[in-house]
């Protein structure tokens, strides 16, 4: 087994008798430990903690420093503070020029850095993201101006974490909608948006266009419902950070399901 | 479903997993209001006000449970006769 990152959660005592076993064995840098005065930064996220006026402790998970390096290679610096990531659907369909080859290569490298921010903590960028990567194949002038409305809200929001309090009871949320095939200029199907927050903190999330045209309300309900059923418990490097477990005893990995299957049901 | 069957795998199941788990009250479905639908975010456009109610909902959201947690932590550590009502006289 080859390891290069690591994240131990535990009692400071514990830990530090975990850190000199392991000085026995392995050479490694020495360890940070989070608290008031530290953050840790693991596999690009920056983890800390805080303490409210009420003295209760909360985490906090961002990728500031990433996004804002992001923004600055892309020259995004300064621009002008947009409303919302997609304040429009139309703007996307409003120019169907397809762009040039070196500008479709840009397009599709910053579509595939905001996927990996939006898996990670940007939770509420993965539909515009899921948008923008419809046009990957090709690349219009509406997507690209889609794009810098997206830069230029997020040139102002790098700040966003995903925040939770330390508690003895977890407590687990789930949102599930559809759009019904609310988006014609890009087609027929549904999209559907997934969130599991645990403790106030969206801990999962899915923004997909649905693989098949649902035929009716009752069917898209029953897809709904599989998958959240299907979805698997956190990655587990969030779930060390907010020191919790997924309760329910959740199967496989996100399903894609085939709205075949409903019919025989 | 016997583990060995051969109708394993043609017989979709996964149905009834969230039927039992709803009957066994490990998962609650409950209506949601669309302006209360954080999931919202992820399927539709929205505009400034929308899109930040949601965002601060979310937030908020870890507040209000943080609240309701310590209240359940009081409860739990105040002794058992602590609340008990005290019944004294002549029968």
């Amino acid at each position: 087994m080859h390891v290069d990152d690591y994240l131990v959660r535990g009692a400071r005592a514990r830990l530090e008798e975990f850190f000199d076993g392991l000085c026995k064995h392995l050479e490694h840098k020495p360890p940070v430990f989070i608290n008031d005065e530290d953050e840790v930064h693991f596999v690009g996220k920056r983890i800390t903690q805080m303490f409210d006026e009420d003295g209760n402790k909360w985490y906090h998970l961002d990728q500031q420093r990433d996004m804002d390096a992001f923004l600055e290679e892309h020259g995004f610096v300064g621009v002008r503070n947009v409303a919302a990531p997609v304040a429009s659907k139309a703007l996307m369909t409003s120019d169907s020029a397809l762009l040039d080859k070196p500008m479709a290569t840009r397009y599709r490298s910053i579509v595939v850095s905001l996927q990996y921010f939006a898996s990670e903590t940007q939770w509420h960028l993965s539909h515009a993201v899921a948008r923008l990567s419809q046009m990957n194949a090709a690349p219009t002038a509406g997507a690209e101006k889609q794009l810098h409305q997206l830069m230029g809200w997020l040139t102002a929001n790098t700040g966003r974490e995903l925040s939770a309090p330390v508690m003895q009871t977890t407590t687990w949320d789930v949102y599930s909608d559809s759009d019904h095939a609310g988006d014609r200029a890009l087609g027929t199907r549904s999209h559907t948006g997934v969130v599991i927050v645990c403790n106030g903190a969206p801990a999962q999330w899915r923004s997909n266009e649905q693989p098949v045209t649902a035929v009716s309300v009752r069917v898209l309900r029953c897809m709904l419902l599989l998958k959240r059923s299907g979805m698997q418990g956190l990655p587990s490097g969030r779930q060390r950070s907010f020191s919790v477990k997924c309760p329910l005893p959740l199967t496989h990995k996100w399903t894609t399901v085939r709205l075949q299957s409903f019919s025989l049901t | 479903m016997n583990p060995q069957s051969k109708l394993k795998g043609v017989i979709d199941l996964r149905w009834g997993s969230v039927q039992e788990r709803q009957d066994k009250h490990e998962v609650r479905a409950l209506k949601v209001h669309t302006d209360l639908n954080v999931a919202d975010l992820l399927t539709k456009p929205h505009g400034r006000v929308k899109c930040d109610s949601l965002l601060q909902q979310v937030q908020e959201s870890g507040v209000q449970l943080l609240k309701e947690d310590l209240q359940l932590r009081e409860v739990e550590e105040k002794p058992k006769d602590a609340g008990a009502v005290h019944y004294a006289g002549f029968l």
